[in-house]
């Protein structure tokens, strides 16, 4: 079996003319992401008024921390209209909010009034003149945030779920009838008490916490219990836990439901909406694609020698999958992941466009591309962040695409 | 196969129920009281406590949120608290989950949040738009798909098959509603080309011939119907031609070449209709996965459709529209995976249920 490691990854991609471009592409998106602040930013980098100098964008970043207050020369004026010393502003002296009324939808071709040496918008304003270049900066750390944390979240249920379904199969965790007796009465009681009856301790974190220690002790005390009544009593184990046709009846479930229209459903739910609820949403919704992969190499794995030389060497089972077999799988789990973060950009850029999903003030791409819809005659709001998501969702496709295809 | 199909047939009603409760436990928790969209507030005349709590309760027993949530609950003491060791409490059939789903399946689908109008009429009237563009849409991308995938197939390797191949591509890379935008830009716009209208269905009254009624249909529906084809399109054409070349490998491809036949004939005739069992089944899963697609492309074009009326109920608070639709889209995509799945055991009697599974 070939040695899979991330040299053998970037050797595949760099063979190839497309893959080159796609990870340049990514690469460059990720730039962007980390420090769009200093590309575009209506603060300057650095400047000095009246002898002080000030680091605004440094001084943000410690005001979110905590660590500082926001200082600022003159609160009556915005930053571009005080006059300094010394400035150093970034390339685009626009944040993705930044308004620039005397500037509103101007082409990129269109003569624009400068004022100051501001106004210069290279690729042309939308409404309320806002700047399509420093939206599309901004809206690329949304892109990114949302596709990688979102596939984050999928992977860990996917793996976990595809990679205990596809090893155990059906009939591979036996259990006698003393399990099944008690087992399910303790596990709906520990549901119960871990979330239905309230205990009163004070604290609302200690209570959710001993919460989950209750249910937990009520899955593990019978389920030990019973395991030593069986060996006790020598009872044959006669019963076996279907969990894969469990997996599979859920990833259907999930499946069936039309994308958006299953979206939408659980976007009614949540009354407060922003990128993190997003996150999750798509997480719990992407979670199946890479949980059947990892559930079908899980198949063709476990019938392989050196796992099942794990199986006779003694390693409990959880060992094995996790660290011996799902390793080899790694292959599977990134092509589907790739594939699984332009999805997930694109799920949320659909929703963005619909104006669902991400808070207001939040710039995306999906809705700088939804003010196109509102003045159909600005061309430039609807090619050029609609562009930024065609080549984004273009490189991960392509790179799991090579990925996926044999090695010579 | 009878019994393989049995089956199938009995996996579909765990797989409904699962999704009746998904979806039950979702409209449960939706934030907002209903009640509150049911009282007229009448901020002008003084309205006494009792009578407002009499109105109230006579809404909350009109609208059958008086009754339990579900076939069974627990039980709680006397001042209000659960009890360490629960106590079952059976509600019988009578219950909020029961009357939705059974009502759901006789075509009662209640009442809407926002007109208080019964949605099953404008459900309906959205079903027939939103099968209508699909249907078509999926008979356009089969009409261009085979012819594409079949020849690129042919000549596997060559030009016209890399450029297709790339060009399939690159579009699969290209979001619906980005290439609705720039449609509604460029074709639909006074600015640019003024081609299509920007949206609707164009409801045109009575005084109009049915010719007209067809033409001015048409019209409206062209570029929606483009967009939800060009979805469908790259993905069929990949597998058209992943079948057809699965095909051609095989031995009677090679004799029927030895025998001296035109590279034509054995493309279609032995080629191609040994592939064509896979793609006919292919049609009941596409379904469901353009009808997910075009819910933004109705919503951009403002068709009525399923989808379009969704996103309207979901911005209007209205919840029972939502998640009628989403039963009823998950509804429709069960029934299309279950027909593909028997129709491919008919045609290819080999599978087997632990096949098909994987």
């Amino acid at each position: 079996m070939e040695k899979i490691n991330n040299n053998t990854f970037l050797r595949k991609l760099k063979n190839s003319k497309s893959g080159r471009f796609s990870l340049i592409i990514i690469f460059l998106f990720f730039i962007i992401a980390i420090f769009g602040d200093f590309l575009s930013n209506e603060k300057p980098i650095f400047c000095v008024h009246e002898g002080t100098s000030y680091f605004p964008i440094f001084n943000s970043y410690a005001h979110e921390c905590g660590f500082s207050n926001i200082k600022h020369p003159d609160y009556t004026k915005e930053w571009r209209e005080i006059e300094f010393e010394k400035v150093l502003w970034p390339i685009l002296p626009y944040s993705g909010y930044t308004t620039d009324l005397k500037n509103k939808f101007k082409s990129p071709f269109q003569e624009k009034i400068i004022v100051d040496g501001f106004g210069k918008h290279p690729f042309g304003t939308g409404a309320l003149g806002k700047d399509v270049a420093a939206g599309i900066i901004h809206g690329t750390r949304i892109a990114l945030l949302v596709g990688i944390c979102s596939m984050f979240i999928a992977g860990i249920f996917g793996i976990f779920l595809g990679g205990i379904a596809g090893y155990f199969g059906d009939n591979k965790i036996k259990l006698s009838w003393i399990h099944m007796l008690l087992f399910l009465p303790f596990l709906l009681l520990g549901i119960y008490w871990a979330y239905i009856s309230s205990f009163n301790i004070g604290h609302a974190f200690w209570q959710l916490l001993i919460g989950k220690l209750i249910l937990f002790f009520s899955l593990f005390i019978p389920l030990a219990f019973a395991e030593y009544l069986c060996s006790t009593f020598n009872i044959e184990k006669s019963l076996s836990l279907p969990l894969d046709l469990i997996l599979m009846r859920l990833i259907e479930i999930v499946n069936s439901i039309p994308g958006l229209l299953l979206l939408f459903a659980l976007l009614a739910v949540i009354e407060f909406p922003s990128v993190w609820t997003l996150i999750i949403i798509i997480g719990l919704i992407r979670w199946t694609t890479i949980a059947r992969f990892v559930r079908a190499e899980m198949l063709k794995l476990r019938e392989i020698e050196f796992v099942q030389s794990a199986k006779v060497l003694g390693l409990s089972s959880l060992r094995t999958i996790f660290l011996h077999a799902l390793p080899n799988a790694l292959t599977a789990v990134t092509i589907t992941i790739a594939f699984g973060i332009a999805s997930a950009i694109l799920i949320e850029a659909s929703l963005s466009f619909l104006s669902l999903g991400v808070n207001e003030d939040t710039m995306t791409w999906g809705k700088m591309l939804s003010y196109a819809r509102q003045k159909p005659s600005a061309w430039w709001l609807a090619i050029f962040p609609g562009l930024a998501i065609f080549l984004c969702v273009y490189s991960f496709n392509n790179i799991g695409d090579i990925l996926s295809k044999k090695s010579d | 196969m009878l019994r393989y199909i049995l089956i199938r047939v009995l996996y579909f009603i765990p797989t409904l129920l699962g999704i009746s409760l998904v979806v039950f436990f979702l409209s449960k928790n939706t934030p907002g009281d209903p009640v509150d969209k049911f009282m007229d507030e009448d901020l002008d005349t003084f309205e006494s406590f009792e009578s407002r709590q009499k109105r109230r309760a006579a809404i909350v027993k009109d609208l059958k949120l008086d009754r339990p949530n579900f076939y069974f609950g627990i039980k709680k003491d006397r001042n209000g608290t659960y009890p360490i060791l629960p106590k079952l409490q059976w509600h019988g059939l009578n219950n909020q989950y029961h009357n939705w789903f059974f009502g759901f399946l006789k075509g009662n689908f209640g009442n809407s949040y926002f007109d208080r109008q019964p949605v099953t009429d404008r459900i309906w009237s959205s079903l027939k738009w939103t099968l209508l563009i699909n249907l078509v849409s999926i008979f356009l991308a089969y009409a261009i798909a085979i012819p594409l995938g079949v020849f690129s197939a042919g000549k596997e390797g060559s030009m016209f098959d890399k450029i297709t191949g790339l060009i399939l591509y690159a579009l699969y890379a290209v979001p619906a509603f980005w290439i609705a935008t720039l449609l509604i830009t460029f074709l639909a716009s006074t600015d640019w080309l003024y081609w299509f209208p920007a949206g609707g269905v164009g409801n045109l009254d009575n005084g109009f011939s049915n010719w007209q009624i067809f033409k001015n249909t048409v019209w409206h529906l062209t570029l929606p119907i483009f967009c939800v084809t060009y979805i469908a399109l790259t993905f069929i054409t990949r597998q058209v031609r992943a079948s057809m070349i699965d095909v051609l490998s095989q031995d009677y491809i090679k004799t029927a070449y030895v025998k001296g036949l035109n590279k034509n004939e054995v493309l279609w005739k032995h080629g191609f209709r040994n592939s064509l069992f896979p793609l006919l089944t292919m049609f009941a899963n596409i379904l469901p996965a353009t009808i997910g697609g075009s819910v933004i492309i109705e919503i951009i074009f403002s068709i009525p459709g399923m989808g379009r009326l969704a996103y309207d109920g979901l911005l209007q608070q209205d919840w029972p529209m939502v998640f009628t639709i989403t039963m009823l889209g998950a509804l429709l995509s069960l029934i299309g995976n279950l027909i593909a799945d028997i129709s491919y055991t008919i045609a290819d009697p080999r599978v087997s249920f632990s096949k098909q599974s994987k």
